[in-house]
């Protein structure tokens, strides 16, 4: 019996071998959005830096680099001693300033681009949603909307709207959805405590996701697609203004709802 | 119209593979209880690490048996799963093993209730209903998100220490095939066929475009369509059911 640990799909993504030239500031992306999503919680130990080197494919200096900048981040701290090693620390202010730097890592094409794929999987999901999910799932998504609505502080927000578009995934009985989904989770649920600052937006957005719990119901296919894909549509164009950061007068601000 | 000996037939044939999946739990459940009580095992009184350790101890052989046993092809993967301790701490302990492509390895799941990743089977109906009703359960087909990430049943019977119910013990069903053993069993009838749920959703059929984990009818036309059965056998305590289709058109 071999006794290999296997892990969740999240963390194989997150850890997943970078390419060819593995950079640092990769590096510390992805270790970051690890500590945001909780897949490496307050008080874990790293692995040490062999290993982990390894596992990105990266070479030990780079790595070395990374966590020296986490470090100063405050959300790796280094012990010495026989109980020593490398652990994590949840700053509170992690979520806003991690997701407003792999916000400016982002072109507005790549912006766009993610939140138009992020779109297409949410419509595709509660269509197929509408007609397969059980009353279970229903449920289910029905209590992440309100839980979203209701949601205390941005990060909370955000984990009730990837676990509500992941849910709705499932709902629709498809691997490659759900897969998408999840994957989407690391490349784009980091930005999202940026909409969700706003307590009128998380209740707006919850509003919204509870009405797609309720055609999917109901069996409304056509009106479940349109609702979530406009949903996250929003989203992405929020994200891009604030990319864009405060306007000058006179220029185009918030363009509202473009003509469909 | 099938004959009814035929139906017969395949209805205890169809029973006898959901039979080999408890058949295979249980022995894992008398096992595990047993090791328990030897040991003098107080779940209230360890903690999260503590518990989770002695269960992938003990557990670790039951898994290595089941997932290389006689009916083991139609199983992949098993573990033990417990939700106890006092009201105001009450912590989970999950051990799961998994068999890929012929190797079994442990899976480790997220148990971090703050995480995006948290995997609460708390809520699962696999989890909740073995542990509210002492009865065992048979969920699915359903994709299994944060878990296997796939599409699953999972059946599993109550864990129980001290005549109270702790957690359970759980099995994966290997869709691929467990779902062609099942339809070459639906073959043998002379109309087309399908295993539903209890929730009327497909496990197996003959019919081409009734694939495993879609609706008998869809949400849809629940209401409003007569259903394509033409007749119903029940098929083990657990709600499932052998459905004769109408044919098409």
């Amino acid at each position: 019996l071999v006794t290999d640990v296997l892990s969740t799909l999240t963390r194989d993504v997150l850890f997943a071998p970078l390419d060819a030239e593995g950079r640092t500031e990769t590096v510390v992306n992805r270790l970051r959005t690890a500590v945001t999503l909780g897949v490496l919680a307050d008080g874990n130990q790293l692995p040490n830096e062999v290993e982990l080197a390894a596992q990105f494919n990266v070479a030990p200096g780079t790595l070395r680099e990374a966590l020296a900048i986490l470090r100063d981040e405050g959300i790796v701290e280094t012990r010495r001693g026989r109980a020593g090693g490398s652990f994590i620390r949840v700053p509170d202010s992690l979520h806003v300033s991690h997701g407003l730097a792999i916000l400016r890592s982002m072109s507005p094409g790549d912006l766009r681009d993610s939140s138009d794929w992020r779109a297409t999987i949410a419509g595709s999901s509660a269509y197929f949603a509408a007609e397969r999910a059980s009353d279970e799932n229903v449920q289910t998504l029905a209590a992440l909307a309100d839980d979203l609505g209701t949601a205390p502080d941005e990060a909370t927000a955000r984990r009730h709207d990837t676990r509500f578009h992941i849910e709705l995934a499932a709902a629709a009985q498809s691997r490659r959805l759900s897969t998408a989904a999840i994957n989407l989770q690391v490349a784009y649920a980091p930005v999202l405590p940026l909409v969700y600052e706003a307590p009128q937006v998380r209740k707006d957005v919850g509003a919204g996701l509870r009405e797609v719990a309720e055609l999917v119901r109901s069996g409304a296919a056509d009106q479940a697609r349109r609702l979530a894909w406009e949903i996250a549509d929003e989203t992405g164009r929020r994200l891009l203004q604030l990319r864009a950061g405060p306007r000058r007068p006179g220029t185009r601000g918030r363009t509202g709802k473009v003509a469909k | 119209m099938a004959d009814q000996d035929t139906t017969g037939q395949v209805v205890s044939s169809l029973e006898a593979h959901v039979q080999a999946l408890y058949d295979a739990l249980e022995r894992a459940q008398v096992g595990l209880e047993q090791a328990l009580a030897a040991d003098e095992v107080d779940v209230e009184q360890r903690t999260s690490e503590e518990l989770t350790e002695y269960l992938r101890g003990a557990f670790r052989p039951l898994a290595a048996q089941i997932l290389s046993g006689q009916s083991s092809g139609h199983i992949a993967g098993t573990g033990a799963l417990v939700d106890a301790g006092p009201a105001a701490s009450r912590q989970l302990s999950m051990v799961w093993w998994v068999r890929r492509n012929e190797v079994v390895s442990e899976k480790r799941h997220n148990l971090n209730p703050a995480s995006d990743a948290f995997y609460d089977f708390r809520v699962a109906p696999w989890f909740s209903v073995p542990q509210r009703t002492g009865r065992p359960a048979l969920t699915g087909p359903y994709i299994d998100a944060w878990g296997l990430d796939d599409l699953t049943i999972t059946a599993a019977v109550p864990l129980t220490v001290k005549g109270e119910v702790v957690g359970v013990v759980a099995l994966d069903v290997a869709i691929p095939q467990f779902v062609a053993d099942l339809s070459q069993e639906l073959q043998r009838l002379d109309v087309d066929a399908a295993v539903v749920n209890a929730e009327q959703r497909i496990v197996a059929s003959t019919a081409p475009e009734l694939t495993t984990g879609l609706p008998l009818t869809s949400r849809a036309q629940a209401a409003a369509t007569q259903s394509p059965a033409t007749a119903s056998y029940p098929l083990c305590g657990q709600g499932w059911a052998l459905v004769l289709l109408a044919p098409e058109g």
